[in-house]
């Protein structure tokens, strides 16, 4: 009986190192394919860890591990493996302030990969970005890639943004938007890129 | 002195448990506003003056968290700590299901005042979204708030 309690305790902490050990493995690839982008990557690019995020539901930023002392100052560009993430907002020794790209305060000059029509990228707090002031006969389909602008002040040219996923015409019936999903997945990013100009 | 280290920790919780909300609990990625439930809650169980100075420091500490400069979370729970104060003297608020009341009510208007507020900031927030927020955001705080409540007494006693 006591030979049986006691495999049952071990079963238990042996399923309790494949979770820790399958996290571990998780961890592992999405670093291995950090690493590769940023040694394939022409940026020069400083890897960060996300350690907290906005408590508030009316904001979107995330705060990460690095700071002044690693060179990271406010205004830079930060992306990960998938696209475009935010940029810095506040920068401190250790550790900075990331606002999203799906932050409302957000506003991203971008174009439509395929026909170079210009547009402001915004956030709405939701999952998707909206994309406004496209021209009423702008060249732009569901599907479409969405990159940043030479534009932009503070995003380098070409960064990938997302994919256009609706079109509708603004109220004013002046202009269209596009609603764009994000190439990154805002709501579970672990690790990101801060681009170093 | 206890007392006042035990609010403070208490904000400290509360403050990490809300920058680091486990996705698989945050509905519409989405989560509640735990530290504004503590912040009312301090009214019922304390004297103003403590549950003032709780108030204005746990909108700090989330201020200090928040992309915006302006330090809303400060003000707006100060207010809100004054407001139900001067509340809590016209009406009985013994009753539980009146607090919990008084936090939907509070966490209701305060996302209103914060949403607006990023409207008036020249944002465009999308009226399904806004609403969601306000009504999903203000639920939720109210669904934890019993615990809030709980653990506000535990620290009173």
């Amino acid at each position: 009986m006591m030979q049986f309690g006691r495999l049952i305790n071990e079963v238990e902490s042996l399923r309790q190192r494949l979770f820790d050990l399958r996290e571990v493995d998780q961890e592992n690839m999405r670093l291995k394919g950090l690493l590769s982008f940023k040694q394939k990557s022409p940026l020069r690019l400083i890897a960060a860890r996300v350690i907290a995020r906005s408590p508030d539901s009316w904001s979107s930023s995330i705060i990460i591990d690095k700071g002044r002392y690693n060179g990271i100052k406010r205004g830079m560009a930060v992306i990960n493996t998938q696209g475009l993430i935010g940029r810095v907002i506040e920068s401190a020794e250790n550790n900075s302030k990331i606002m999203l790209i799906n932050d409302p305060s957000q506003g991203i000059s971008s174009i439509v990969q395929r026909s170079h029509k210009e547009g402001l990228v915004n956030g709405c707090l939701g999952p998707n970005l909206i994309m406004r002031y496209l021209a009423d006969d702008a060249q732009i389909e569901a599907g479409d890639i969405i990159i940043t602008s030479e534009l932009s002040q503070v995003y380098p040219k070409g960064l990938l943004v997302g994919r256009v996923i609706n079109i509708g015409k603004e109220f004013s019936g002046l202009s269209r938007y596009a609603l764009i999903k994000p190439a990154a997945d805002l709501s579970a990013i672990e690790e990101v890129l801060v681009i170093i100009p | 002195m206890k007392k006042w280290l035990l609010i403070l920790l208490s904000i400290i919780i509360l403050l990490t448990l809300q920058i680091k909300w486990p996705a698989a609990f945050s509905f519409f990625n989405l989560k509640p506003d735990l530290l504004l439930a503590f912040a009312i809650a301090l009214v019922f169980y304390f004297n103003f003056k403590i549950a003032l100075i709780g108030a204005a420091l746990a909108g700090l500490f989330k201020d200090a968290f928040l992309p915006s400069f302006l330090a809303m979370n400060t003000f707006s729970f100060s207010i809100w700590s004054y407001l139900v104060f001067r509340l809590s003297s016209q009406i009985s608020t013994e009753n539980n299901y009146v607090r919990l009341a008084i936090i939907l009510i509070v966490a209701l208007f305060n996302n209103a005042v914060i949403g607006i507020q990023s409207l008036n900031s020249g944002n465009f927030i999308p009226a399904g979204i806004f609403l969601r927020n306000l009504l999903v955001v203000s639920v939720y705080t109210l669904a934890l708030s019993p615990l809030i409540l709980k653990l506000t007494r535990r620290i009173a006693a």
